[in-house]
């Protein structure tokens, strides 16, 4: 075992420096994977008429089988997986890759490689030690998600079925740690390996994606047989597992296959390269600056394009995503009365069944575009927690137009991000249910209305990085999460007023159903415009903290 | 050149929540001077030069650069400064060559010549990506942006920590170019061999406190000079006072101490009584002043 000097070692330090990250992202994922199950267990688990609904609305909706994936039946655990699996399965790739980038390539870019390199460890330590690492959290996650779904499920539930749902999510996550292992041999450094890691794991979503959609239907419509592509991916093949039906063990040797095979070839690349860098040599950049970069402005654009990029991507597959549902949720309506007159409750003044669902997608969208206010304003907090911000302030930029420069980037991208969600949604909704043409305009108006909320957010971000910086991030990501679930329980139960009064979306009429308020609008757009400009001041007064 | 002062820092406090990082801390710069900014890890160096940026306000006592408060009047001084931070942080996806650009545009400019000139003295690859640089091409980028700037005054921490010595030796080549323009620059630095090639005068911290200033022959004149004497007969301990630390060889033929400054006078005239052969004496390096005050730190901390 001379090869591998070190190893255990270097598994030691690695989990100690993960000792807080791993077990929240885990029991984070592991959590909203157990209220997914108890939920549908609560709607479904006494109602066999529920469950052929569900089956029969999911199987072949386009929708459903791509976010989804392929519904084996009206059975409780086929719903349960439909409902709980892939989303899962999708967290845990990330922990998964980002995990043993992390500690390869991460490690060789800081100090930490060289504490490291000062003790004898053999050339392969490092990856191995990721990957074990990788592999511990993922046998973490099979376990706590196992007894979770047990416990979740109340007894509705084979425990058998639920404990070869965990495994094999574990499964997915080390499949994803060994191809992970691959792509730290080849890219650059730990940000391209991360972001070579996210597009692997995009295209081993959407080759299951492709298979599931062109399924066959089954089981007299109320089932999906995938086609041939959703076995080119991890996440098709944890889906074809089926454990509470089919219960298709066999499928965890692919698993574990791929995993020999991708681990090897890893190995063999990592004597292929120097520490440092990767297989595939870097291209040199420019030399010199576009004039386009050269200033406050330039600098701010420079760094936030790539945020503004991501969310337009995503914000645009989610708008038409919800554009698509609606026609859905037309057919979902016909034969669910209950839910009819629950969602109705949700406006004042309209009984516009589309528009009261179009006025919740809205406010959704809205506070998705939120999330990019946050990351956005945020990229400030890093500037200055990394010490950038030093090397720009000393150079005569005064605090004021730096903030400046990145506020003003942050709420023009927000405005475009909220007209790219109303063209998705609206576009998608028009064309597919054949809705007259105006309406796009009340979308467009619904969708700006949610701008004095988004206002009023960013200006409490605004706020948190001038006068708490170091809680400034925990605490805009919190404020985001809360607004999310605010909003989602809002739709579901009966909150209290006053809770649904702490996220500012909560003040929004349900537009388009019900009609614009000015109050609400205006007093939003002064709050944000004050903890805005107290932040501006306070920023001017406080102390650069890294 | 005269006395003007660039750096005028007195009685300076700086308290991070219950703790004190610097302590009535005082630093003197003139006008045209390079001058060394000593101090063990953790005394209060970047600190201060934070301070002097404006990017930390102050707690207490006085801090003036170029007459003006860096704190009120931040913006308009760093148009005549330029700074080299310690660690050396720029956007991993940026390269050399674009971050160099941007920060001397950000300061209203670069000396194209200079900027070339520089590149290829500190053999810097100006087209990678920042974040594939190692920690010495990382301070070569902040020491180009910096150095190809026309400025008055140029403030580096520690600016040379990564650099190999032939690098190290153009960087005492363009600090003494800056010096023979008449530029003030104030250096932090660890390495004593630089400070003592190039800083005209120097100040030493201690733990928030500066424990000595001056020149650095005013430095050495304060310290012991050590004499080995060498005579034909047997040789005697000296009586005079300031005379330390006096060993005699085992034949007694050799006579070795150490001799406070004021004292040497005397100390020279007894021992002139004696038969002398020859005579070695030696100044303090700047090493021996540097770790005295350590010394006095490890004592008074016991
Ligand atoms: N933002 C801060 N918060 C708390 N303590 C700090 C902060 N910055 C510096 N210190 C402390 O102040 C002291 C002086 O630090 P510094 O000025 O960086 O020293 P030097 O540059 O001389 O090594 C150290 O003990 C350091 O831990
Ligand atoms: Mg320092």
């Amino acid at each position: 075992m001379n090869g591998l000097r070190g190893t255990w070692h270097l598994v030691r330090v690695g989990l100690r420096l993960d000792r807080v990250k791993l077990p929240i992202a885990i029991s984070a994922v592991c959590l909203m994977f157990f209220f997914t199950v108890s939920s549908v267990v609560d709607l479904y688990g006494s109602s066999p008429e529920g469950l052929i609904n569900y089956a029969a609305t999911s199987a072949p909706s386009v929708v459903g089988r791509v976010f989804a994936g392929p519904i084996h039946g009206p059975e409780l655990g086929s719903v349960v997986l439909n409902e709980g699996f892939l989303f899962t399965a999708l967290a845990v790739a990330f922990i998964s890759t980002l995990t043993v980038v992390r500690h390869t390539r991460q490690n060789e870019e800081t100090d930490r490689s060289e504490l490291i390199g000062s003790m004898t460890v053999s050339r392969h330590a490092p990856l191995v030690a990721a990957l074990i690492v990788a592999l511990i959290a993922n046998i973490a996650i099979a376990f706590l998600a196992s007894v979770l779904m047990i416990a979740g499920s109340g007894g509705e539930l084979s425990v058998g079925g639920s404990i070869l749902t965990g495994v094999t999510l574990g499964a997915v996550g080390v499949s994803f740690a060994s191809l992970a292992a691959i792509v730290a041999q080849l890219t650059d450094g730990a940000r391209s390996a991360n972001a070579l890691c996210a597009l692997v794991i995009g295209v081993a979503f959407l080759l299951r994606a492709i298979g599931d959609v062109t399924g066959d239907l089954v089981n007299g419509g109320l089932g999906v047989q995938s086609n041939f592509p959703s076995w080119l991916s991890p996440f098709g093949w944890g889906q074809q597992v089926y454990a509470f039906t089919e219960n298709n063990v066999w499928i965890l040797s692919l698993f574990v296959g791929l995993t020999v095979v991708c681990v090897g070839f890893a190995a063999f690349l990592m004597t292929k390269r120097d520490i440092g860098s990767g297989i595939f040599a870097t291209k040199p950049g420019p030399a010199r600056a576009k004039p386009s970069l050269l200033s406050t402005f330039g600098l701010a654009r420079r760094l936030q394009k790539g945020i503004f990029r991501g969310w337009t991507a995503a914000i645009a597959v989610l708008a038409i995503s919800y554009g698509l549902s609606l026609k859905e949720f037309q057919g979902f309506l016909d034969d669910n009365d209950e839910f009819r007159e629950a969602i109705s409750s949700i406006s004042q003044s309209s009984d516009d069944i589309n528009y009261i669902f179009l006025s919740v997608l809205i406010a959704f969208m809205g506070i998705t575009v939120a999330g990019y206010v946050a990351q956005g304003l945020l990229r400030m907090r890093s500037e200055e927690s990394t010490g950038r911000i030093e090397s720009v302030l000393s150079t005569g930029v005064s605090r004021y137009k730096w903030m400046m420069s990145h506020i003003m980037y942050v709420l023009l991208g927000a405005i475009a991000l909220t007209i790219v969600s109303a063209l998705g949604i609206g576009l998608t909704y028009i064309i597919t249910t054949s809705a007259p043409w105006d309406q796009l305009w009340d979308i467009i108006y619904a969708s700006l209305a949610q701008i004095t909320a988004i206002a009023a957010f960013a200006g409490f971000v605004i706020a948190l990085f001038s006068f708490m910086p170091s809680l400034a991030m925990p605490l805009a990501w919190g404020g985001f999460a809360s607004c999310i679930v605010i909003l989602q329980l809002g739709v579901v139960l009966d909150l209290p007023q006053w809770i649904i009064d702490i996220s500012p979306f909560g003040h929004l009429p349900a537009m388009p159903a019900d009609s614009f308020q000015l109050a609400p609008a205006a007093w939003l757009t002064t709050a944000g415009l004050s903890l805005a400009v107290l932040g501006l001041i306070k920023f001017r007064r406080r102390d650069v903290v890294l | 050149m005269g006395n003007e002062k660039i750096i005028e820092v007195s009685n300076l406090v700086k308290n991070f929540g219950s703790f004190r990082a610097l302590n009535k801390l005082n630093l003197e710069v003139n006008k045209g001077e390079v001058h060394g900014f000593l101090g063990p890890n953790g005394s209060g160096k970047s600190t201060t030069i934070r301070i002097l940026l404006g990017l930390l306000s102050k707690s207490g006592g006085d801090a003036k650069l170029l007459g003006q408060d860096p704190w009120k009047d931040a913006v308009e001084l760093h148009k005549r400064i330029a700074y080299v931070p310690g660690d050396v942080n720029l956007w991993p996806q940026l390269t050399g060559g674009e971050s160099i650009d941007l920060l001397g545009n950000l300061r209203g400019g670069l000396d194209e010549k200079k900027r070339k000139e520089l590149l290829d003295s500190f053999q810097l690859d100006p087209r990678k990506k920042f974040r594939t640089y190692s920690k010495g091409n990382r301070q070569k980028v902040a020491l180009v942006a910096a150095l190809a700037s026309d400025v008055e005054v140029y403030i580096m921490d520690e600016p040379t920590s990564g650099l190999d010595p032939l690098m190290e030796a153009v960087f005492q080549k363009h600090i003494k170019e800056l010096k023979n323009q008449g530029k003030t620059i104030l250096l932090s630095s660890h390495i004593l061999a630089e400070v003592e090639a190039l800083c005209d005068r120097i100040t030493i911290i201690r733990d928030g406190k500066t424990v000595q200033s001056g020149t650095l022959s005013e430095l050495q004149h304060l310290h012991r000079t050590s004499i080995k004497a060498h005579t034909k007969d047997k040789a005697k301990k000296l009586k005079a006072k300031g005379v330390h630390n006096q060993r005699l060889t085992e034949d007694g033929m050799k006579l070795e101490f150490e001799v406070d400054s004021e004292s040497l006078d005397k100390a020279m005239a007894e021992l002139s009584k004696q038969n002398l052969v020859s005579l070695v004496s030696q100044p303090p390096s700047l090493e021996e002043l540097f770790l005295s005050q350590y010394d006095t730190k490890s004592k008074a901390s016991k």
